[in-house]
């Protein structure tokens, strides 16, 4: 693969006529909307051709994964919230998940804890798709697009906010399970949403699949081929969009995907408007899922029973003295898993999200590393907008959908 | 296990869609459907505010006890369960026994705060609760360390049962801690303990009332 220069030379050329001719590089972000956040690309332009893009990272950079070596498990949970803050459920229960099978206690989970993290993963995914299709669409001029998917983004945030008390930064699942049942309403509330949701998600497919306008800004556009997208390792719709059917779901199912029934979507044109039709058709598959779940929702326990890892009940840490102690343990010392290494891998609205974590037995993660969708995504970026217009670089990068809060860490 | 794909095609326009103007006016059809709806579906929002679920996980509340008083014992818990170490906690003994803790000094520091929840989590005694105030400007950083006077909320109730040493060895005996000998011994057990606390030097004998 082409080696991209951090710092690239200035191409002079000196033209026949004795003139010169130069690339203009041109600073974008790390302040432009488009970027999605606090992306910096240096364009090295010929008129208004990209010669070369070189995206540059790290304004958002937190260092969650070194801070993660410092706190427990359970504490590590609200970090991966700030991840990709527009999905942070999905990456909430992928960090819990893999905690679960670093302990080896991922069949001891309760059927109803299950059932209900899909529910809330497939939610996450639908939220996130809108974001990214409302943004870029709104970075394209198309506005109303843009609000009537955040209308229904809040509808989702409200259900989340009855579900796990926090709008954005949700924090909810816990090792183990989930810290609090359902809501009564949450039935009745997700099935609502299921019934006004469709109707949105026809009303911006009308406004953009068959929109002229909308096709030549991206059919066409910021293509990637089916061989390049796996050599750089591109992961969720921008994967399918160029026509490799892998889906984490499939692949390596958890959670229980594998029972439930529903399609890969697969576009083999590789552009901007492949991976639109994508998400579309993600969020379709989504609701299918929801679905199946809500149907199949089973009742009892909603966390495992397993005392050296999970919290006693509220009501036995007040009366009983052994629950206090062991109550005092588990928030002291954490769980501790046995030594070892593992690696969790789910299928994040953007892509694939694992996680690797090793433990030395202690009750703090020895380490974890995180593998982001967005960041191995936005790799694609140069070669995309290689030969490309400027205004191509926004369709670009509204159509890899990624977050500079994953991108960074 | 066969996975499920379905191809997805780029649709094909006909010449009627392919004239620019047709799909501008559906589209404006819709918008101005949503126009003459008019359905607005956001707030006012100083005057207006949102209905918040039970669990919503805003600025901490400090429940009160039968007798109107902190339920904390500041076992220091949250501060151990918060991730962000927002939570300051000093102790100092509550009864003359110096069995019983309660927090000299708590804080949350709210530009640390993530309002996760873990502390209300962590909490034995159901002496802090998540509560429903969101709003958190402030003009200068010290007005955004919270104080036990502003968490505590007589009118919040807790009937949790409590469960600190004295109670259940009260309870358990069925006598007690009063006889002079008692405490003598209580205090030789708790001394050290006490001692090794981090507190300032200049406060009263805790025990004082103890040998009089």
């Amino acid at each position: 693969m082409e080696r991209v220069e951090f710092v690239s030379e200035e191409q002079v050329v000196i033209n026949e006529d004795g003139t010169r001719t130069e690339t203009m590089m041109l600073n974008m972000g790390p302040q432009h909307p488009a970027t999605h956040g606090v992306l910096r690309i240096v364009l090295h332009l010929d008129g208004e051709m990209v010669v070369k893009a070189v995206p540059h990272i790290g304004y958002l950079h937190r260092g969650i994964e070194k801070l993660c070596e410092h706190i427990t498990y359970q504490q590590c949970l609200p970090y991966t919230d700030r991840m990709d803050y527009i999905a942070s459920i999905c990456n909430n229960i992928g960090y819990i998940l893999a905690c679960e099978k670093l302990l080896g206690i991922e069949d001891e989970i309760p059927e109803r804890a299950k059932v209900a993290e899909v529910i809330l993963f497939e939610l996450g995914r639908i939220e996130s798709h809108l974001v990214g299709i409302g943004t870029n669409a709104l970075d394209l001029g198309a506005m109303s697009a843009f609000l009537y998917c955040f209308k229904e983004r809040e509808r989702i945030y409200d259900i989340l906010e009855t579900v796990c008390g926090a709008r954005l930064t949700t924090s909810y699942p816990r090792v183990g399970g989930l810290p609090l049942d359902l809501p009564e309403n949450f039935e009745e509330v997700v099935r609502n949403f299921l019934k006004i949701f469709p109707k949105t998600l026809h009303e911006v497919e009308s406004l953009l699949t068959r929109n002229k306008i909308w096709i030549e800004r991206t059919k066409g556009v910021a293509v990637i081929s089916a061989e390049d997208a796996v050599n750089l390792g591109l992961t969720g719709p921008a994967l399918r969009g160029s026509g490799v059917p892998y889906d984490v779901r499939k692949a390596t199912p958890y959670l229980g995907y594998e029972n439930y029934d529903f399609e890969v979507p697969v576009t083999s044109e590789g552009d901007a408007y492949s991976r639109y039709l994508c998400r579309v058709e993600e969020m379709h598959q989504s609701l299918k899922i929801i679905h199946q779940a809500l149907d199949n929702l089973p009742d009892g326990p909603f966390i495992a029973d397993l005392p050296d890892i999970v919290l006693p009940e509220k009501e036995l840490t007040y009366t009983k003295m052994e629950s206090l102690i062991r109550h005092f343990v588990i928030v002291y010392e954490g769980f501790k898993p046995p030594a070892g290494e593992i690696q969790h891998a789910v299928e994040n609205p953007k892509g694939e999200l694992s996680y690797y974590l090793i433990s030395d037995g202690s009750g703090k993660p020895y380490r974890m590393r995180v593998r982001g969708p967005s960041f191995v995504n936005m790799q694609a970026l140069s070669k995309m907008v290689e030969g490309a217009l400027v205004a191509d670089v926004i369709a670009a990068i509204g159509s890899l959908d990624i977050v500079l809060g994953e991108i960074d860490r | 296990m066969a996975i499920k794909i379905k191809i997805l095609k780029h649709p094909e326009l006909t010449w009627f869609e392919n004239l620019y103007i047709p799909q501008i006016l559906s589209g404006l059809l819709i918008t101005i459907k949503h126009l003459l709806r008019f359905q607005p579906i956001t707030i006012q929002y100083p005057e207006e505010v949102k209905e918040l679920p039970e669990r919503y996980r805003g600025i901490h509340v400090m429940p009160a006890d039968d007798e109107g008083e902190i339920r904390c014992v500041a076992c220091k818990l949250c501060e151990v369960a918060c991730p962000t170490q927002a939570i300051s906690i000093v102790a100092e003994p509550a009864d003359d026994y110096g069995i019983e803790r309660r927090p000299k000094v708590y804080n949350i520091d709210f530009m640390r705060c993530v309002f996760c929840g873990f502390c209300v989590e962590a909490c034995p005694c159901d002496a802090l609760r998540m509560g429903m105030k969101y709003e958190l400007a402030s003009y200068n950083r010290a007005g955004l360390v919270h104080t036990k006077e502003v968490f505590f909320d007589p009118n919040v109730k807790s009937d949790a049962p409590r469960d600190n040493a004295n109670y259940l060895y009260e309870m358990g005996k069925g006598e007690n801690l009063d006889s002079a000998d008692e405490i003598e011994k209580v205090k030789e057990l708790t001394g050290a303990y006490i001692e090794s606390e981090s507190q300032p030097q200049d406060t009263e004998n805790p025990f004082k009332s103890a040998g009089s």
